[in-house]
């Protein structure tokens, strides 16, 4: 058995000390990334005790009979969400409960709430995971791509990867300004890589948590990757409140 | 014609109460008002308090039956008395006030339904508070919900197991509406995970039944919610009858599939036993049939474009074994025949069809499965369904549809068609072919 020159020696000693600062390194850009999604989650409502906000949901572009405006009140806390339609009056009444990843629909005339898989839409190219709050930074790991800007703003270019099967999506690149730490720009993709939709964000709107005021969505704009369909989501009256655990409770749902 | 009552029961002076209560516990919620800037006017520093919202809508259909030629359990209609047309207008308003400290929902009908042919020419005009209560919320954590109300839980579609007041579940009829029942109960949420209800059934509602086992009962109720899974078990005391223990379970271990199973125990001291022997004898009725299991098993599957199929199996420990729905037809043969002879004999028949007929509204058999396919109900289009049960002791099938098409912003046309199929002798083929309600839906408001 050959043993190791001098060099040979210094080289796999070399090694043994890079290793750990270089998984290390990458540990901390992960961590690093990690930490950019979740501060970009409360401006989409994630990692808050209570938010209140409508929705005006327009849908615009495809054959599908859904086109058209639904107006939305939802309730939401870190895991849980109520959505309830408020308009057009032939769907008022109907309710979507998401608590975790389980999910339930009722509306007027259904005798209990029936339960959904996620897979089931809300309208047009929205899911219900996108009319909820958002937790990517509970939902995904992240791992920082590059940085490019987005209609002149500096962003961070992140790949968040599903951590389990129930994530509303398997893979979403995602863009983060790097001054306001607020998502402007999202691509959503399967599991192979294929590009399903697109989305945009503005923060028109502004919430007081924590003692001190943040920017919030008050607008989400969804287009199809094949199609020219688009669904756009307006935000409004939007407040951090305190939410009883009865507005998330299956059995009060109806 | 005959009209309906509007009952003014100790129910209707507890909900003018509640309503009382509610009115001022929730002024009682927010003394800011009485400091409000004095530029606000009073309309909006009540909406500052209170939430509402209403919807309402307003049914007119046509039923038409086609009953079984012949029928074994049903001779000239007499015993069950299923009428050949059906024509029904109904309001369903619904109302429901919020605020921090209490809610209040209301939920008034008013129906008016004719009934004709197969002997009966009858229309009646019901009003009725189908459901109404207070839900006061003096914690995050806890709630006291009291009035009628709606019982439901359980992730299945064909029948509910887990649930002593609502087996029948009435998903099978989308345009069939369940009663509320008189209760209070205590809702206790510790943690996203956890909750806990415990409530005192006082009656059944406006449907009142003689000898209602629900009367005077006590539920528990826990409820455990991971991610992706829930279950809950269930205890409740029932007048007459052994404890009701069940429960259900559901998970979704990804985004287009979905898995659960629902089981209850219980007994039934309103059981019908065929006669015990080889030879054909009497029913027997009011027989105590001892603790029985019901039980559940059930899955779905969703695709890409939100169209659901599920499947369901159902085990009913109250129902017969294939030869014993053998023999439940055969006496009931034997009692059709002694009703045609007229006399005494014909009393007897008579009697013993009204025995068996009692069986009419539960399920006969002992397996059962369910089928059910249908497009995403949360879409803006047609809605529609389509559903397949089978009596996997008889052999016998109960195919239905369903479809709603919107004509307009407001109004929805609806159909929901029934056919059965399966000899005179067994469950589904025992009393009507087939069905055909149609009618439009009005979303007043």
């Amino acid at each position: 058995m050959k043993t190791l020159t001098q060099f040979g020696r210094r080289v796999v000693l070399g090694g043994l000390v890079a290793l750990p600062v270089f998984v290390t390194s990458v540990a901390q850009a992960d961590d690093a990334a990690d930490a950019i999604v979740k501060q970009a989650d409360p401006a989409r409502g994630g990692g808050l005790a209570g938010i209140a906000w409508n929705i005006r949901l327009v849908s615009s572009g495809s054959d599908d009979a859904t086109d058209g405006d639904r107006d939305l009140m939802v309730k939401a806390n870190t895991t849980e969400s109520v959505a309830e339609t408020l308009s057009p009056v032939r769907f008022r009444g109907t309710k979507l409960l998401q608590a975790d990843k389980n999910m339930w629909l009722t509306r007027p005339g259904l005798s209990k709430p029936i339960p959904i898989s996620p897979r089931q839409r809300l309208s047009g190219l929205a899911a219900n995971g996108d009319i909820a709050a958002t937790n990517y930074a509970n939902d995904y790991n992240a791992t920082l791509l590059r940085e490019e800007a987005v209609g002149g703003e500096a962003c961070y270019v992140l790949d968040l990867v599903a951590k389990s099967h129930s994530a509303t999506y398997d893979r979403i690149t995602y863009w983060v300004s790097k001054q306001r730490h607020v998502a402007l720009q999202a691509q959503f993709l399967a599991v192979s890589g294929k590009l399903l939709k697109s989305a945009t964000f503005e923060y028109g709107n502004t919430i007081q948590a924590d003692g001190k005021a943040i920017p919030f969505i008050s607008r989400m704009t969804i287009t199809d990757s094949l199609t020219p369909a688009r669904t756009v989501m307006d935000y409004s009256n939007v407040q951090a409140q305190n939410i009883p655990r009865s507005a998330f409770d299956v059995g009060s749902l109806q | 014609m005959s009209r309906g009552q509007i009952p003014q029961t100790l129910f209707g002076r507890f909900a003018a109460l509640a309503v009382v209560s509610f009115i001022c516990l929730s002024a009682a919620a927010d003394p800011s008002d009485s400091t409000a800037q004095t530029s606000s006017s009073w309309f909006d520093s009540l909406k500052n308090v209170f939430g509402w919202s209403f919807d309402g809508q307003a049914y007119s259909y046509g039923e038409g039956l086609a009953r079984t030629p012949k029928s074994v359990l049903n001779p000239g209609n007499s015993i069950v008395s299923l009428p050949n047309v059906t024509v029904t207008g109904e309001l369903r308003p619904n109302a429901q006030v919020t605020s921090e400290f209490a809610d209040l929902v209301l939920k008034p009908r008013l129906t008016s339904v004719y009934e004709g042919g197969g002997g009966l020419d009858e229309e009646t005009l019901r009003g009725y508070l189908n459901e109404g209560y207070v839900r006061g919320k003096p914690t995050d954590e806890i709630s006291v919900v009291a009035g009628r109300q709606l019982l439901t839980w359980g992730p299945a579609f064909f029948r509910s197991p887990s649930n002593p007041y609502y087996f029948d579940n009435a998903r099978l009829d989308p345009i069939r509406e369940l009663s509320g029942i008189d209760v209070t109960r205590l809702v206790y949420s510790p943690s996203s995970n956890w909750t806990l209800s415990g409530g005192y059934v006082f009656d059944s509602g406006h449907d009142l039944i003689a000898n209602d086992a629900y009367r005077q009962s006590m539920m528990l109720k826990v409820d455990y919610r991971g991610v992706n899974y829930l279950g809950s078990l269930i205890i409740a005391s029932l007048r007459h009858q052994q404890v009701f223990i069940g429960g259900y379970a559901q998970g979704t271990p990804n985004d287009a599939i979905l898995l659960y199973g629902e089981f209850g125990s219980s007994s039934n001291k309103s059981g019908l036993d065929i006669s015990p022997t080889d030879s054909v004898g009497d029913y027997t009725a009011g027989v105590d049939t001892g603790r029985q299991a019901m039980a559940l098993l059930g899955g779905s599957y969703t695709f890409e474009n939100g169209q659901s199929v599920y499947l369901e199996y159902l085990y009913n420990g109250f129902g017969y074994s294939a030869k014993g729905e053998r023999k439940y037809f055969r006496q009931a043969g034997v009692a059709n025949t002694q009703a045609m002879l007229g006399g005494g004999l014909g009393g007897l028949g008579l009697e013993n069809l009204g025995y068996a007929a009692t069986r009419a509204d539960d399920l006969l058999g002992r397996h059962y499965v369910y089928v059910q396919f249908q497009n995403s109900q949360s879409d803006g289009g047609t809605l529609w369904r389509v559903m397949a049960a089978e009596n996997l002791e008889d052999l016998s099938t109960q195919l239905s549809f369903y479809v709603e098409y919107n004509l307009a912003p407001r109004v929805s046309l609806f159909a929901l068609g029934v056919a059965n199929l399966g000899a005179h002798g067994s469950e589904f083929g025992a009393l009507f072919r087939e069905s055909l309600t149609a009618g439009l839906k009005i979303f007043v408001f």
